[in-house]
């Protein structure tokens, strides 16, 4: 077998001395996922998915094309790498601006994921019994207006070798994975639904196997089975202008949608208005829109422990950094590529080039965006809410829906209490808050502090077409939000 | 075929000699071409081949599946034996399942015809460079993407189902932009169609051009017609929350518990059934039944696969719509061609029905999970919304958030639907399309407003 760092320049070599080259990267990639569902005590699904692939990207008189094949060979690479010259010969032969890329240093060197516990070596009926003893808590005395149980376990293994023609030869393994619970419940026509710690396959870390006994997936059913059956008599959530504090499932998706995605330097620039929309935080805006209150603080990182955008290099061998994208308030940064950079002088990329699998080319992903906690905060969500009069707590989200812009958004959540003088008062069904994306962080008075920040990672945020799935994660400690819209989404 | 159906005859040999009583080997590949463009450059052009194999083994009552992205016989073996490792270890099925038969095979062809010339790798971005030389006629700017798509599916049981077929379409999808306005069109098509991508630049910037100065209304519950690009977008989510058999069996489907109850106005029907050049089976090498959802407005039943329709105790068995070996998104069965039923009146009838509202061209970031049994669904318009005054499209509006439910759209407040079909590809199903009509609503629940 060849090694990948061969096929990878068996790819380079084909199409050194092409007329026009200005730059090529060649990703060999091998990838191994495990997932496991269960449902009601029986398997959903049990699964392990391989596949091995090269993927070429050129740039030939400033256009670039992409190829890909589905075999990791010197002969599929040479391919791959032919095919991708002629398409971009079509691009460049069509005429348009050309693509500059900011300066980077070629890079040389490996990463690998720490892990305690190679999660790939655990026998499944050990997996499964981690996740039967939660199910078997859900189900509690089996009372008849449960619906439907649910858990599941994902692991993921990805190794990938990058070389460019500037030189770059680096080599990572990156492994993620862990699991979550559901429970939905009806009674009549109501319905209630409580996951944990979220659905989008639960609590996912670039860990080991250490992450199933970190998430305590027992501790916390009997809490969301009790939830779950409570909600279907609770009020509905009152409507009106209030104080929100968000529990950090649900922060780490408000950053994800509000912060994340418009902080994308392809956004703000256009590129992806057909599909995903553009940015309300376009360039002109960069070191002076206020986008939040001073207490707000959101870095992109990929050296975070543990996050799901932690790597060595990204998918054209920027080494992993860390962005400030606001501080104390102001927009100060973007989530870029090398082009990106280039095009609006921001002297280097953040590193935030990344593909999905070997079958796609590489565009500005999230990596870990973060909320940085507040030092003189609240120690936890309990002193939190002790600080507040009046207000609704909400937490793990239902439903999302944001703007072309990322300005205007709507998010329901699973459960909300209400809060008097301190205190949770009462459990309330369907809540839903809306708001447009400045005015909500403007109104942002406590963030706890570093005690209650946790990180949380989503593996199926969707971008691109073809559409590419990818893991990033988002750090946050519970904060609170002034005058905020809030209601019932039934 | 002889390269997929060899290692489709390997992986039954090897996972039937590796002990397993059933056997299913399921293979879908095929190319991609992309070529996206915004500001009326090309920002991502590639071409991808894929292979993906997957083995589902049973031994006695446990289930396990392996899957390879690759043909290699070595490793399509090694993922044979694996899948019957993985069954041995698994817990056993509360139901009993069985992988299709050679009675259940579905006749097919496995061979996809060429791309048109004008949209080949070396032709497509010079087509696409005229079609954004008429879109700056009016000052406009395009984003967008062509998308090719040529697919094969085989699937062969350790009891003699053998299917064999193939699919292949094109879609392309234009936004014309400058400032504040924008505009879409776009279509989706088989090969033999035609397919005028001037036409659809010229359609999108004649849009775009008419909602520069786009004025700011009130959020309030106002008549609609919609667009079928925003028709199949609620439907999608629709038939994302409801229209799988696992959303019945956890109790959260719209359908659960209602089969045959009048939920939706009669002209309202909708159903999953293959279109002309589709694959006629699915990964499970079950044929495509047609599905009624919403039948003269009753509701109907879910699609399903093997397994839910074993969970659901179904007569009609696995309806033929089990998840895709390759969707990243979703493992549980659903819709992958939903079928509308047209109205009787054209657009402009729909638009001259109403005294004061809007026409809305598309929808962004719909989200159906707010309250699947009612369908509430939100989500914000775009690229093309308008005031319709006396019954006229008038000057552009700027875009709104809604949330309303579907269920009551569709019922009481619906107003009437279009004639005429239009094919939209959706997003998050991998090969999914919605044919629907135009639908005019009346006070659809308008509730923000972007900017």
């Amino acid at each position: 077998m060849t090694a990948y760092a061969d096929i990878a320049q068996s790819a380079l070599d084909a199409i050194a001395g092409a007329e026009g080259l200005d730059y090529a990267d060649a990703r060999v990639v091998a990838d191994k996922r495990d997932s496991l569902v269960l449902r009601n005590h029986a398997v959903e699904r049990i699964q392990r998915s391989t596949s091995a692939g090269v993927g070429i990207r050129v740039l030939i008189h400033g256009a670039w094309g992409f190829a890909a094949e589905p075999e990791a060979t010197p002969a599929a690479a040479e391919r791959a790498a032919r095919r991708a010259v002629d398409i971009a010969r079509g691009v460049a032969a069509a005429g348009g601006e050309r693509v500059r890329l900011a300066e980077e240093e070629p890079q040389r060197g490996s990463y690998e994921t720490p892990v305690d516990i190679d999660p790939f070596e655990v026998p499944t009926d050990r997996r499964v019994a981690d996740l039967t003893a939660a199910l078997d808590v859900l189900r509690g005395d089996g009372d008849d207006r449960i619906q439907s149980i649910a858990a599941n376990m994902r692991w993921d293994r990805t190794r990938t070798v990058l070389a460019t023609t500037e030189g770059t030869r680096t080599d990572q393994t990156i492994t993620f994975g862990g699991a979550g619970i559901s429970i939905s419940t009806r009674d009549g026509e109501t319905n209630a639904h409580r996951s944990y710690p979220f659905d989008f396959e639960g609590g996912l870390a670039s860990v080991g196997y250490e992450q199933i006994d970190r998430l305590a997936l027992v501790d916390h059913a009997a809490l969301i089975r009790d939830e779950a059956l409570a909600l279907l008599t609770a009020p509905d959530c009152p409507a009106g202008r209030t104080t929100l504090i968000l529990d950090t499932p649900q922060l780490a998706l408000q950053i994800h949608e509000s912060c994340g995605h418009p902080t994308e330097c392809d956004r703000a620039l256009g590129d992806e208005v057909s599909l995903a929309g553009a940015s309300f935080l376009t360039p002109d805006k960069l070191g002076r829109f206020r986008y939040g209150s001073t207490k707000v603080n959101l870095t992109a990182d990929s050296v975070t422990p543990g996050g799901l955008g932690t790597f060595g290099w990204d998918d054209e061998g920027v080494p992993a950094r860390r962005t400030p994208l606001v501080a104390r308030g102001t927009f100060v940064g973007y989530l870029s590529s090398r082009e990106t950079a280039e095009a609006l002088s921001l002297g280097r990329s953040a590193g935030c080039m990344r593909a999905e699998s070997w079958s796609r080319p590489p565009i500005i992903r999230m990596i870990n965006v973060s909320l940085e906690p507040d030092p003189d905060g609240p120690p936890s969500l309990e002193a939190l809410i002790a600080d507040t009069d009046d207000g609704i707590l909400m937490t793990t989200n239902r439903s999302w829906s944001i703007d072309d812009l990322r300005l205007n958004f709507q998010f329901s959540c699973e459960a909300g209490w209400e809060i008097k003088r301190g205190k949770i008062t009462r459990l309330v069904r369907n809540p839903l808050y809306t708001g447009s994306t400045p005015q909500f962080w403007g109104g942002c008075d406590a963030i706890c502090n570093e005690d209650a920040w946790q990180i949380w990672g989503l593996a199926s945020c969707g971008k691109g077409d073809p559409v590419q799935a990818m893991a990033v994660a988002h750090g946050c400690a519970p904060a609170r939000f002034r005058d905020v819209e809030v209601g019932c989404s039934r | 075929m002889t390269r997929v159906a060899d290692a489709l005859a390997t992986a039954l040999a090897t996972a039937k000699d590796a002990g397993a009583d059933d056997v299913e080997v399921s293979y879908t590949g095929g190319e991609t071409g992309f070529t996206r463009f915004a500001r009326s450059r090309f920002t991502q052009v590639g071409a991808v081949t894929t292979d993906v194999l997957r083995v589902r083994a049973l031994v006695g009552k446990r289930l396990g599946a392996q899957q390879c992205g690759s043909l290699d016989a070595d490793q399509v073996a090694a993922v044979a034996r694996g899948a019957v490792d993985t069954a041995r270890g698994a817990p056993e099925l509360d139901v009993d399942l069985g992988f299709g038969t050679a009675e259940a095979q579905t006749p097919g062809e496995a061979a996809t015809p060429a791309v048109p010339e004008a949209y080949n790798a070396a032709n497509a971005p010079s087509t696409l460079m005229r079609a954004f030389d008429v879109a700056r006629e009016q000052d406009t700017h395009c984003a967008g993407a062509l998308k090719i798509f040529r697919r094969t599916r085989a699937v062969r049981t350790l009891h003699g189902l053998v299917c064999d077929g193939a699919d292949a379409w094109l879609d392309l999808q234009i936004i014309a932009a400058d400032g504040d306005a924008s505009g879409f069109a776009g279509r989706t098509c088989r090969f033999a169609d035609a397919l005028d991508a001037d036409e659809l630049a010229r359609a999108a910037a004649d849009k775009a051009t008419r909602g520069r100065g786009a004025v700011r209304i009130e959020a309030e519950p106002i008549d609609v017609v919609l667009a079928p690009a925003a028709v199949a977008e609620l439907v999608e989510w629709t038939s994302m929350a409801s229209f799988g058999a696992q959303s019945v069996l956890d109790g959260q489907s719209l359908l659960a518990g209602r089969a045959g109850e009048a939920l939706c106005d009669p002209r309202i029907s909708i159903v999953e059934r293959g279109g002309e050049g589709e694959l006629e089976f699915d990964a499970e090498g079950m044929p495509r039944q047609a599905v009624a959802f919403f039948d003269a407005g009753k509701a109907g039943q879910p699609v399903t696969d093997l397994l839910t329709a074993a969970r659901l105790g179904d007569d009609r068995g696995s309806t033929g719509h089990a998840a895709a070996i390759d969707d990243a998104f979703s493992h549980s069965p659903g819709a992958s061609h939903l079928h509308v039923a047209a109205g009787d009146r054209t657009e402009a009838e729909l638009i001259a029905d109403i005294g004061r509202g809007l026409y809305v061209t598309r929808l962004h970031y719909v989200n159906g999970m707010l309250d699947p049994r009612r369908a509430v669904t939100t989500g914000m318009t775009r690229d093309g919304t308008f005031l319709i005054e006396n019954g006229a499209v008038g000057g552009g509006v700027r875009n709104l958030r809604f949330t309303d439910s579907m269920l009551e759209c569709w019922g009481p407040r619906l107003g009437g639907l279009g004639n005429q079909l239009r094919n939209v590809p959706t997003w998050w199903t991998p090969a999914g399309l919605v044919t629907c009509p135009a639908m005019l609503i009346r006070k659809f629940k308008f509730t923000g407003q972007s900017r």
